[in-house]
């Protein structure tokens, strides 16, 4: 039976992605966007990205009197994303002169062996989906530091997903925005590495007049709340920011809770069923961050547009993954930059450098997940993350939190 | 002030490439045994060791090192397995590993793919004390919790392993 539902699996990813990666979909172009997914091996995830990448190009067919393409590349083998195949799609890029920039990758691993060998070319990537710290730092705890993943010592790589860390600034910005000087008692149930999280949470709750009143650090699998939430009641606290994970029954907190205490968190239960089962009746009300900004329930006037856009053009894809409308903004910026460059080239088909230039110069750019302008690291320098509450026993989609200013 | 204290505060970076460095392996066994793929294990170290640096002026002489260090790569292994695309990923079996086992690989196999179906924390407790060969106190720091509940821990997974593959013998 494995094997059948094997062949059958991979019967699937063929013909899906028969039509998604190849050759340039318009091999008459004279200016081509590339894009370096794990195609078939995320199938879920990428194929509605490479289709929102193709939008974005139908959208945008010529740029000044040149044709626009794109060419979408697999590095997926047997399934997973591998440095090797990699490598070998950007080279195949930086050898079409016709290239002027990549979508890509996907995975952080994936940017370690990809930035070096586009760098000294030089061109541009851009990531919809990357997050590791150490791809834009050059500190010592980094193996391999941003500045030795350069070898030219400029900047070629930008990214538009936020940072994790950041996740204690969202609820902080959210809470100081809903309630009137918040008082907070937190339970960090991840050691070190929740105190980094809380580190930011109480910074951020501080500057906007909240105040965290008491915290404490429980054993990842506490079920037994009651004297955490005594202490919190006795200090007066309205919320409890619970550093912990669905897997280790965090939401069990709420179930012990006042229902009119707040209950708050990060993506260590945002979004998951099994916290709503362990919240029990007391689930409703419960709010969390997600790090990605999920378009299809944005108000935005450019988030409803490209959400209708893309389900015009593509009808018969049935779901969208997290980064789908990220990287569509990606491939808008792209274009955007190459725009600009075509400008600065007085209507003559740029340079990679000057296309890499007017990317690095992008700023204020209005995508359908925020608005857009990057750092001397390649980082945007204005994330945004997505926050949920539960109503009525299902998490929805609340509000985005607008980070500015926070990379840490 | 302790010696460390000392040497962190005159240079702070060497002194955490000192502490850490010798822990990477271990790290990255761990976070191995926790996501069975290399390069993305790789990534969860390299993460983990960012924020291990971001969280070092808490670090205390006298304490476990590799308890605290291996805790934050839990951690980061623990919110990589959230992530949806990861389990896409996970599903999409590599086909070379499906192709002809022996015997021998088939049972390596099998033992994969039943601890793949573990909770989070049973798993993580199986591969401290197994793959890291790590003493019961020590998987209970990195559990957070006491050494008879680390102990406890490690047979209940033992005992859900024991179901899926009959030939699981350990010492828990």
């Amino acid at each position: 039976m494995r094997s059948v539902l094997l062949s059958a699996s991979i019967g699937l990813v063929v013909a899906i992605t028969a039509c998604q990666s190849g050759p340039p979909t318009t091999p008459e172009a004279n200016i081509l966007i590339g894009s370096d997914f794990p195609i078939s091996g995320f199938f879920g995830d990428t194929v509605p990205a490479a289709q929102a990448i193709q939008l974005a190009v139908e959208q945008h067919p010529t740029i000044g009197r040149f044709r626009l393409g794109y060419w979408s590349l697999d590095d997926a083998v047997a399934g997973v994303a591998t440095p090797e195949k990699g490598i070998q799609n950007v080279s195949q890029m930086i050898d079409d002169s016709r290239v002027l920039g990549v979508i890509g990758p996907w995975v952080s691993y994936m940017a370690r062996d990809e930035i070096p060998e586009t760098n000294g070319v030089p061109l541009a990537l851009i990531s919809p989906a990357t997050t590791n710290s150490c791809l834009t730092r050059s500190v010592p705890a980094c193996f391999d530091r941003a500045d030795k993943l350069r070898p030219s010592g400029s900047n070629n790589f930008f990214r538009i997903a936020p940072p994790d860390l950041l996740q204690g600034m969202a609820m902080a910005r959210y809470l100081t925005a809903t309630l009137r000087n918040p008082l907070v008692a937190a339970i960090n149930e991840w050691g070190d590495d929740g105190a980094l999280y809380l580190d930011s949470f109480e910074t951020e709750l501080a500057r906007n007049g909240g105040s965290l009143v008491f915290s404490e650090e429980l054993a990842p699998g506490t079920t037994q709340f009651g004297d955490f939430l005594a202490e919190a009641s006795r200090r007066g606290a309205q919320v409890v920011y619970a550093l912990g994970s669905v897997d280790d029954q965090i939401c069990v907190a709420r179930r012990q809770m006042s229902a009119d205490m707040l209950f708050a968190g990060t993506d260590g239960f945002t979004g998951s069923r099994d916290c709503l089962k362990q919240a029990g009746a007391n689930a409703n009300g419960m709010v969390g961050t997600r790090g990605d900004v999920d378009a299809t329930l944005s108000t935005s006037a450019a988030a409803v547009k490209a959400v209708r856009d893309y389900h015009q053009r593509f009808p018969r894809t049935g779901m969208q993954g997290f980064f789908t409308f990220a990287t569509y903004d990606c491939a808008l910026i792209l274009i955007d930059a190459i725009q600009r460059a075509v400008d600065a080239n007085h209507g003559g088909i740029p340079t990679r450098q000057q296309v890499l230039d007017a990317l690095a110069q992008t700023r204020g750019f209005v995508g359908a997940t925020g608005t857009y302008t990057f750092n001397s690291s390649g980082d945007a320098t204005t994330p945004l993350m997505t926050l949920y509450k539960v109503v009525d026993g299902k998490w929805v989609y609340q509000s985005r939190v607008d980070l500015s200013s926070g990379q840490g | 002030m302790t010696a460390l204290e000392v040497a962190a505060e005159a240079h702070p970076d060497r002194a955490f490439e000192d502490l850490v460095a010798p822990l990477v392996p271990a790290a990255q066994r761990l976070a191995y045994g926790m996501l069975q793929n290399g390069h993305e294990a790789e990534d969860a170290v390299q993460e983990a060791t960012f924020k291990a640096w971001r969280a070092f002026p808490r670090f205390r002489e006298g304490s476990n090192a590799r308890a605290w260090f291996l805790t934050i790569v839990a951690n980061e292994c623990r919110q990589r397995r959230r992530n949806r695309w990861w389990l896409i990923a996970r599903q999409a079996r590599p086909a070379a590993e499906e192709a002809a086992p022996t015997q021998l690989d088939e049972e390596a196999m099998d033992l994969r793919q039943a601890l793949g179906k573990l909770p989070a924390q049973m798993k993580l407790a199986i591969v401290l004390r197994y793959y890291l060969d790590l003493p019961f106190d020590e998987v209970g720091r990195v559990l957070g919790v006491s050494e008879k509940a680390a102990k406890a821990r490690v047979h209940r997974a033992l005992v859900r392993l024991r179901v899926e593959v009959p030939e699981v013998n350990a010492d828990a």
